[in-house]
């Protein structure tokens, strides 16, 4: 019994490696099929000089919940003022932020307090104010002022309430977007005969990249170990995982990093969930049902294109906090939208993209976990097949190997700021390193940050929303960002002290 | 013992055949983790080729780039900056080009950019005629036609987008085939380089079912330019009337509805009129609301009020907007009623919003409502009437 039970493990835990394989395998060719795709019919300069003279360019909000982000918030909303596209408006919404982040937007920009007709169409935390700017440059600005609501969902559903755009992007304080980012977001809704509801964009990480005057100098592969690894899995994710669910149309989460959205479609479906621990995950599947039972062709579809660079969590305990709460939004989305699994009513989101998310996602860390614990007991008796175990050990390395080759060259074929340095240090060579070095010293940790987010899910564990305080782009060291703001060119290296705060 | 000396391809095959049995002797796990193994290793080397490729073609239209910008940037932009015009000759022998060797494709490719940069870069400055000799000059006119007939897919499209772009034209013959493409992509760039440049029917496109069903929000932004450079070019325009009725398409039907309104074409407001008790488009209603309203098509201004209250919401914010921008000084009254009945806060807004814009008149009316306004409303009567609030607005419209 104890043999077949062995066995059958053995068996499945290698099947399901196959399978994952498969589908990964199937991502990588549908992934290459949509870039080339976008190579062909995507021109920005043509684009630009269109949309900058119609009066039928759509416009878009972007907005940003900040809570105490005193030291990053100037810099980064200046970088947001540069962004190029001729109709947009930046929403910061300062969640109760208890540091300075507020009156350090007040004397910057030069805001005054208006009275703005706030219309509460999603629910949020109440509103205390609304501050324009004077000056004729920062019209564009909008400050909503409100009481903490504890997520980042509460803040952004404030926001959204005040865009006054059809469209809007919601990111963070810590983001940089990239200048042509709005064009690119904006160009499948145009070209697409279907309704697009939302946008997902790929995103990088921001250290080791220098921005000057609010615009992206050089990007560099970061060089601090956690960023780095997070950098090849965002490209992973991004340029395989889901380009290739988006050429299915059954894309599972349109980032709340940086996120593209109908607000129309967000309004009817209730806005982001402040309940929920993965509010974009959520927001995603709600429009997705809300379109299928409608009956209405609606599409999300993946840019390959980097539209926005963030700052990764860069030691292993805030990384930690991080996978954690991704961990307990995962299961918590399973079980709130557990009726679209594999109901066909819901097409490919059902049939296809819920029970990956189920098998993959979620059972993957135990069935991981568990295979080292039959591992360990198969060598204390003695009873492992060593060159059976070699050679589906080296599988599943190369295969990871072979990802992150494959990302590398999608990410030169889409014409990555990287390929500049594709042969030297700050470049590919680097993340090839990194590849060889994840399964050993990042992947184990993140098995058990998704373990340890499940566990206190299902323990019930009182769990607090934190700050992730940012550095913003600042510093001058190799593994952080630079910003240099526009009226001084210089660098100004201001060190703070990142501030953890406890979870529990 | 009489050992055989195996050579050439028997070597081959003698390892192929071993490392084939043993490879048969193994369970099937080892097998397809063998497999894959050896397929990941291959592939990653191809892939590692490719990089090399493209690594080595980027560097290679550097170089061409860089050629391009030494031997030509300069002299191209004295020339297409010069008030006085040079002819296609004078510009061969300023440039030093030899068309006896003519630039490759790759190299024309690159060129084609670097105008187009160019003329971003000298917008204001730039004297066409001398722009479009430079081309000429180049010979770059048979290289659009040849990219468009014979090239990739992507170059082909690239090239209808250019052409427009540089604001040059090419012959209707080497278009035609492309308006039929199986690629629905190519096809309508075709279509619109066509009906950008072309006399011969150019707009006959609007009447295929092929238009309305493959219409995209971005055709909109291209059919409003497509017009646009029609009037800078002094060539006509079709009466869009015609097409405001027929199509099924949501999007199509207020398209026109707004062109109308783009080109102050004022003679088709009585159509408009017509159609707007006609249809059951609602977007088209707005549209048309609004047009009449901007083109201060008076006659319009009481048929519109009359109808207001049996209209949804957004056609009711776009009659007071109509009404609002008529200024005919007939509605206050209805802009008064209109703010008292109204049900939806947004039409509440948009009615306080006419008056406020009114004329003196309407801002009187606006100031008296304002004191008997309750408090819930006073809100609102303040955001119409805030600078800060109005200057992005303003900017906006």
């Amino acid at each position: 019994m104890k043999n077949f039970i062995f066995d059958f493990y053995g068996y499945f835990v290698f099947f399901y490696s196959l399978l994952l394989i498969v589908i990964h395998t199937l991502c990588m060719v549908a992934s290459f099929i949509a870039q080339r795709r976008e190579k062909i019919f995507f021109s920005i300069p043509y684009i630009k000089k269109l949309l900058t003279d119609s009066p039928y360019t759509p416009g878009i909000s972007i907005v940003v919940p900040a809570f105490n982000e005193e030291n990053s918030v100037i810099a980064n909303v200046k970088s947001m003022l540069c962004v190029d596209y001729p109709k947009y408006e930046v929403i910061i919404v300062n969640d109760g932020s208890t540091d300075s982040t507020l009156d350090k937007l007040i004397s910057s920009f030069d805001l005054v307090e208006v009275p703005f007709a706030y219309r509460e169409l999603l629910k949020s935390a109440p509103v205390k104010r609304i501050l324009k700017s004077r000056r004729k440059e920062y019209s564009i600005l909008t400050v909503v002022d409100k009481e903490n609501g504890g997520t980042k969902a509460d803040a952004s559903n404030a926001g959204i309430n005040v865009a006054q755009y059809p469209y809007f992007v919601d990111t963070d304080v810590d983001c940089f977007i990239e200048p042509n980012a709005l064009y690119r977001l904006i160009w499948p809704v145009l070209s697409n005969h279907k309704k697009v509801i939302a946008v997902s964009a790929a995103m990088m990480i921001s250290q080791g990249s220098r921005i000057v005057d609010g615009r992206m100098q050089y990007e560099r592969v970061p060089h601090s170990l956690y960023p780095l690894f997070q950098e090849l899995e965002y490209m992973r994710s991004y340029l395989v995982g889901k380009m290739g669910w988006a050429s299915i149309n059954a894309i599972s989460n349109v980032s709340g990093g940086f996120g593209f959205f109908d607000r129309e479609i967000v309004i009817a479906v209730g806005g982001y969930d402040s309940n929920s621990f993965a509010e974009d995950m959520d927001l995603t599947i709600r429009m997705v049902k809300y379109m299928r039972e409608l009956d209405i062709p609606y599409k999300i579809p993946q840019i390959p294109e980097t539209c926005c660079w963030t700052e990764a969590p860069s030691n292993l305990a805030l990384l930690g906090r991080q996978r954690t709460r991704w961990a307990r939004g995962l299961i918590q989305w399973l079980f709130v939208h557990h009726k679209v699994i594999l109901n066909p009513r819901y097409r490919q989101v059902g049939i296809l993209l819920m029970p990956y998310m189920l098998l993959f996602e979620f059972l993957a860390p135990f069935v991981e976990v568990g295979g080292v614990g039959v591992f360990i007991w198969l060598i204390l008796t003695n009873s492992v097949n060593w060159t059976t175990v070699w050679v589906i050990f080296l599988m599943i390395y190369i295969f990871c190997l072979f990802q992150s080759t494959v990302i590398c060259f999608f990410s030169y074929f889409v014409g990555s700021t990287y390929r500049r340095y594709v042969f030297a240090r700050e470049g590919y060579i680097l993340l090839v390193i990194a590849a060889m070095l994840e399964p050993f010293l990042y992947h184990p940790f993140i098995t058990f940050f998704s373990l340890k987010g499940f566990f206190s899910y299902f323990t019930k564990r009182n769990f607090k929303w934190v700050n992730m305080s940012h550095k913003g782009f600042e510093g001058g060291e190799e593994n952080k960002s630079v910003f240099v703001p526009a009226e001084n060119a210089t660098v100004s290296v201001t060190m703070q002290k990142r501030r953890v705060n406890d979870e529990d | 013992m009489n050992d055989t000396i195996l050579y050439g391809f028997d070597y081959i095959l003698y390892y192929y055949y071993y490392y084939y049995n043993v490879f048969i002797g193994y369970p099937l796990v080892v097998k397809i983790s063998i497999f894959i193994i050896l397929v990941s290793i291959l592939i990653s080397f191809i892939l590692f080729i490719g990089i090399l490729i493209l690594y080595m073609g980027k560097i290679r239209e550097r170089k061409i780039l860089h050629y391009l910008k030494v031997t030509y940037r300069d002299k191209v932009k004295t020339i297409a900056v010069d008030p006085a015009v040079h002819s296609v000759e004078d510009i061969i022998v300023s440039l030093n080009y030899d068309r006896k060797k003519p630039l490759g494709v790759k190299q024309k490719r690159l060129l084609t950019r670097l105008l187009a940069l160019f003329k971003v870069e000298l917008s204001d400055r730039l004297n066409r005629t001398n722009y479009h000799n430079i081309i000429l000059a180049f010979d770059l006119i048979p290289f659009f036609e040849r990219e468009i007939q014979f090239a990739r897919p992507r170059y082909r499209m690239r090239m209808l987008m250019w052409i427009r772009y540089l604001e040059e034209s090419v012959s209707s013959v080497v278009l035609t085939p492309q308006l039929y493409n199986r690629n629905s992509q190519i096809r309508k760039a075709a279509q619109a380089t066509f009906m950008w440049d072309s006399s011969a029917d150019p707009f006959r496109f609007f009447d295929n079912a092929d238009f309305d069903s493959n219409f995209r929000p971005w055709d909109k932004i291209d059919i409003h330019n497509i017009f646009e450079n029609r009037l800078r070019w002094n060539k006509n325009i079709p009466n869009v009337t015609q097409w405001i009725r027929a199509p099924k398409n949501e999007i199509i039907k207020p398209l026109f509805a707004c062109e109308i309104r783009y080109w102050h074409k004022k003679d088709e407001c009585p159509y408009l009129l017509d159609t707007f008790f006609e249809t059951n488009d609602m977007n088209l209603r707005c549209e048309i609301a609004k047009t009449l309203g901007y083109m201060k098509y008076v006659e319009a201004e009481q048929k519109l009020t009359c109808s207001y209250t049996a209209q949804p919401e957004k056609v009711k914010q776009a009659i007071i907007l109509s009404v609002t921008m008529m200024q005919s000084g007939l509605s206050v009254s209805f802009l008064c009623s209109a703010y008292f009945d109204a049900v939806d806060i947004s039409t509440k807004m948009a009615a306080l919003e006419g008056l406020f814009d009114y004329g003196i008149q309407g801002r009187h009316e606006f100031e008296s409502l304002e004191l008997r306004a309750n408090i819930s409303d006073v809100i609102l009567f303040e955001h119409i009437k805030n600078p800060i609030i109005n200057q992005q607005k303003r900017e906006i419209a």
